[in-house]
C-alpha cells in the first residue's frame, strides 16, 4: 500500500516535472492520487502508440530502463548500521541522474530502524540512515536544496512482525518524491 | 519310583517335606503384606505420648477448637467467637487459616465427659480439611 | 470474509472513541517473602453505596510494592470497625503482621445546585499484630476523590513501616498507540494514576509522539512530536493544556530532560549535522552543546545532584553509556559489559544505573551499581525498552512485548516483584514514572 503510493508519487513528480515538484507545500493524498490516475492513463496511451511503430529507439529503451530503477524508492540497511549498501548503487545513481537533470524536483529521505534497541538511539541510527544516502546522491550531483531529510527511527515500521524478517523491512530509507 | 525301592520296603517315612509349607506361608505372608495397608482404617491420631511428653508447636500459635460436653464445637476466632459452629463451619474457617499459615498446629481441646463419636466427627473434618496432625489437648492428673 | 472485519473495523472504532488505554495489573512474579498485612474493608457511615472501595485500592497498592502481602478479604475472620473493636487472635492465626482499620464518614452531600461532588472525611488505624496494639492512626478532614484519598492512605502506611516514602499517589505517563480500523495510527500521551487506573489523555495525533518527561514539579510535560512530519520538542502545561514549541530545528530534535531544579533542558540536536546533546537556558531559550563527537550521543539523563548527566554514545563503536559534567563538558564511560547499553537511568540515590542492555541478541531491562561492580538483569523477555525509576528508587516500569502487543511492565529494582500493565485497547509504550506529586 505504501510503496504504492510512493510510486504513484513518484510517476507523477516524473511527468509533471517542474509543475508539480516546484510547488512547496506537500500535496494531500487525495490530490496525489488522483493526479497518478490520470498519469498513469496517459502513460498507457502513449504505449501503445509506441508499439504502432514496433521500434523502439535507444533513447527509448534506456528511458524505460531508468524508469524502473526509479520507481524502486526503498533502501534497506544491516542492524546498526547506516552504510549504504551496494546493490542499490545503480538505483540510487538513476534517482541522482534524475534530480540533477531536474533540478526544480525535491525529495524527502525518510529514515527508519527495526524495533530493537532504544527509540531515541534508534532516531540517531535512523537519520544516519537517511544522511548515509543523502550523501551519495550529492556526491552524484544532486543539489543539497532538493534533499530534506527526516528520522521516524523505529516509529513507523512497515512490517509488525518481531522477527528478522519484519525487522530487515524495518531498517530502511524511504525515498519520496515531494 | 526310584526312590521307593531304595527305602527297603516298610520303614517310615521320618522327615516331612517343609518346602510346600514355606511355599504357602510365603503366600500368606505376601496376601497380608498387601492387603495390611487396605485394612487400616479411621483416623491416624498421634496422642501425646505423656502428660510429661507435651507437644512442640514449636512457637506456632496453635488453632484450638473446643468440643463442648453437648457435642457443639467452639473456635473462638472472628465475629462468631462465642458462638456453636458447625462442622462445616469449622473446617471452612481451618481451611482459610492453612491456606494463610500453612503449618498452624491444631489442638481439639475436648470435654471429658464429649461423646466419643462428636471428637471423631471434628478430627475426620479436620483431616479433610488439610490438616496432618491433630493434637488432643489433655489435663494434667489432679 | 469481508463482513466481520469490516464489523471489527467498525467495534475498534467505536472503542477507540471513548477508549483510552486502560491498563489493568497482571502480577507475574511475587515479592520476596513479603509482610502480611491486612486491610479490613473501612466502615461507611453514611446512606448508599461509595463509589470507591477504599480498602481494596490500598490493599492492591499495598500488593503490587512486592514488600507487602495483603490478606484476601474473604479469608478475614472479623472485620473490626476500630482498634477497639479488634481481637489481635484473629489475625496472628491468619499470620498477619499489620492490620489497618478504618471508617470513612459523610463531610458533605453532593449539591446538584452548587454542582459540587460529596466530600468524606475519613480515619484509619494501623496495628501491630504481634506487639497486639495500635502503632500510628491519622485522620483526612475533608477529600472529594476517594480514590486518591486511598493512594494517599497506602503512602502513609508504607512509609510507616518501610521507612520509604511512597509512590502510590505518583502517576504513569506513556504513549499509546491504537490502529484505526481504517489501518491508521492515533497516538495518545496519556497520564494514568501509578495503579495504571484512570488515564487522562493529554495530546491526540495521527504522527508519532516520542520521548516523554515531567518536570521536576510535575506540573508540564515535555514530549517530540511528529505533527507536520518533522520532530519538534514541546511542553505543555498538563492541566491547561497550553503548550509551547520549544525547538523544531532541521533534523533531530529529540530526547528532551528537565534539569532536577527545572530551570534547563537537556535534549538531542542535529542541526550542526549530527546528534549531540545540547543545554537549553529554560527562561532565555539559550543553547548549549555539551557533547562535540562524530558518533550518535543521545538519550541524556540528568543525575539527581543535576550536576552532570548520562547518555548513550555509539563512540568507542558500540552504544555504551557515558557520564558528561554538565560544566565542563568532561566524559567518562561507564559500562563496559556488552555490546549494547543505552537509555540509561541514575537511581534517586545515585547508586545504580537502570539501562536498556543487550544479551545474547535480548534486550533487557537491566541495573549496573556504580559504586560496586555489580551487574543484574532485571527483566528476562526479549523486547524491553524505555526504563524509568519510581521517585523513591523502589520501582521500574519500562516497556516490553506480551503476547505480540506493547504493554508496560514494572519491577522492583531488587527484582522481587514483576507485574505487567497491558492496555485493554492498543499498544502502550514509553511509560515515565511521574515525580512526587505533592
Amino acid at each position: 500500500m505504501k510503496k504504492m503510493t510512493s510510486n504513484a508519487k513518484f510517476l507523477a513528480a516524473l511527468v509533471l516535472g517542474a509543475t508539480l515538484a516546484g510547488c512547496q507545500s506537500q500535496p494531500t493524498e487525495e490530490a496525489v492520487d488522483t493526479a497518478a490516475a490520470e498519469v498513469i492513463e496517459s502513460g498507457t496511451h502513449e504505449v501503445s502508440g509506441m508499439t504502432d511503430s514496433a521500434v523502439k529507439s535507444q533513447e527509448e529503451l534506456a528511458a524505460e530502463a531508468a524508469q524502473a530503477l526509479l520507481a524502486m524508492t526503498v533502501f534497506y540497511f544491516d542492524f546498526d548500521q547506516a552504510i549504504v549498501k551496494t546493490d542499490a548503487y545503480d538505483v540510487l545513481q538513476a534517482h541522482a541522474t534524475f534530480l540533477s537533470t531536474n533540478p526544480a524536483a525535491a525529495i524527502r529521505l525518510e529514515g527508519h530502524a527495526d524495533e530493537r534497541g532504544t527509540r531515541e538511539y534508534n532516531i540517531a541510527l535512523g537519520e544516519r540512515r537517511a544522511k548515509a544516502v543523502e550523501k551519495f546522491l550529492l556526491v552524484n550531483g544532486v543539489s543539497a536544496d532538493q534533499i530534506e531529510t527526516v528520522s521516524y527511527g523505529e516509529e513507523r515500521p512497515v512490517e509488525g512482525g518481531h522477527d528478522e524478517g519484519s525487522w530487515a523491512k524495518n531498517r530502511r530509507v524511504e525515498l519520496v518524491y515531494k | 519310583m526310584e526312590p521307593m525301592k531304595r527305602g527297603s520296603g516298610r520303614k517310615p517315612m521320618s522327615d516331612i517335606n517343609v518346602v510346600p509349607y514355606i511355599d504357602v506361608m510365603l503366600v500368606l505372608l505376601i496376601v497380608f503384606m498387601v492387603t495390611a495397608p487396605m485394612l487400616t482404617q479411621g483416623i491416624k491420631v498421634e496422642l501425646p505420648q505423656a502428660v510429661t511428653d507435651p507437644i512442640d508447636l514449636k512457637d506456632q500459635e496453635p488453632l484450638v477448637v473446643t468440643v463442648k460436653k453437648t457435642g457443639e464445637y467452639f473456635v473462638e476466632l472472628g465475629d462468631a467467637r462465642d458462638e456453636a459452629l458447625g462442622l462445616q463451619a469449622v473446617s471452612d474457617m481451618v481451611v482459610t487459616i492453612l491456606k494463610n499459615k500453612p503449618k498452624t498446629p491444631v489442638l481439639v481441646n475436648g470435654d471429658s465427659q464429649v461423646m466419643y463419636g462428636s471428637v471423631i466427627k471434628l478430627m475426620a473434618a479436620l483431616q479433610q480439611s488439610g490438616v496432618a496432625d491433630v493434637g488432643l489437648i489433655t489435663d494434667l492428673p489432679q | 470474509m469481508y463482513l466481520p472485519k469490516m464489523m471489527m473495523a467498525l467495534f475498534l472504532m467505536q472503542v477507540s472513541v471513548f477508549a483510552q488505554a486502560q491498563l489493568r495489573i497482571e502480577i507475574t512474579q511475587g515479592g520476596d517473602d513479603p509482610t502480611p498485612i491486612a486491610i479490613v474493608p473501612f466502615n461507611w457511615s453514611g446512606a448508599g453505596l461509595l463509589k470507591e472501595d477504599v480498602a481494596n485500592v490500598v490493599a492492591a497498592d499495598m500488593g503490587r510494592s512486592g514488600q507487602f502481602r495483603p490478606l484476601e478479604r474473604a479469608d478475614m475472620l472479623s472485620q473490626p470497625r476500630s482498634s477497639k473493636e479488634v481481637f489481635y487472635r484473629d489475625w496472628r492465626v491468619l499470620g498477619v503482621d499489620y492490620l489497618v482499620v478504618g471508617r470513612i464518614d459523610s463531610v458533605n452531600l453532593a449539591s446538584v445546585q452548587t454542582s459540587s461532588p460529596a466530600s468524606y472525611g475519613l480515619s484509619y488505624e494501623l496495628m501491630d499484630v504481634r506487639a497486639q496494639k495500635p502503632i500510628a492512626s491519622w485522620k483526612i478532614a475533608e477529600v472529594k476523590d476517594l480514590r486518591a484519598a486511598a493512594h494517599h492512605i497506602s503512602d502513609t502506611i508504607y512509609q510507616k513501616l518501610t521507612g520509604l516514602r511512597g509512590i502510590f499517589s505518583t502517576k504513569l505517563m506513556y504513549v499509546s498507540v491504537v490502529q484505526q480500523g481504517s489501518g491508521e495510527k492515533v497516538y495518545k500521551l496519556e497520564v494514568a494514576d501509578a495503579d495504571g487506573q484512570r488515564p487522562r489523555t493529554l495530546l491526540e495525533s495521527s504522527e508519532p509522539i516520542m520521548s516523554p518527561v515531567w518536570s521536576p514539579d510535575g506540573k508540564r510535560v515535555a514530549y517530540v512530536s511528529f505533527a507536520g512530519g518533522r520532530p519538534a520538542i514541546y511542553i505543555q502545561n498538563r492541566f491547561t493544556g497550553k503548550r509551547i514549541k520549544l525547538t523544531g530545528f532541521p533534523g533531530i530534535n529529540g530526547a528532551p530532560d528537565w534539569s532536577p531544579d527545572g530551570q534547563k533542558m537537556a535534549m538531542v540536536l542535529s542541526k550542526d549535522g549530527n546528534p549531540e546533546i545540547y543545554i537549553m537556558d529554560m527562561k532565555t531559550r539559550a543553547l548549549r552543546r555539551l557533547t562535540h563527537h562524530y558518533a550518535i550521543d543521545t538519550e541524556p539523563r540528568w543525575t539527581k545532584d543535576g550536576a552532570a548527566l548520562v547518555f548513550t554514545s555509539n563512540r568507542g563503536g558500540s552504544p555504551q553509556i557515558y557520564k558528561v559534567d554538565a560544566l565542563s563538558g568532561r566524559v567518562v564511560r561507564l559500562t563496559f559489559r556488552g555490546s549494547y547499553n543505552a537509555r540509561a537511568q541514575t537511581s534517586p540515590d545515585g547508586h545504580d544505573l537502570v539501562m536498556v542492555h543487550r544479551e545474547n541478541g535480548q534486550f533487557h531491562i537491566s541495573v549496573q551499581n556504580l559504586q560496586r561492580d555489580l551487574f543484574a538483569n532485571l527483566t528476562k523477555t526479549s523486547l524491553d525498552e524505555s526504563p524509568s525509576i519510581s521517585p523513591n528508587g523502589s520501582m521500574v516500569i519500562y516497556a516490553t512485548q506480551h503476547k505480540n502487543m506493547g504493554v508496560l511492565g514494572a519491577v522492583a529494582i531488587n527484582g522481587s516483584i514483576k507485574y505487567l500493565l497491558p492496555a485493554r485497547h492498543g499498544e502502550v509504550r514509553e511509560p515515565v514514572w511521574s515525580p512526587y506529586l505533592n
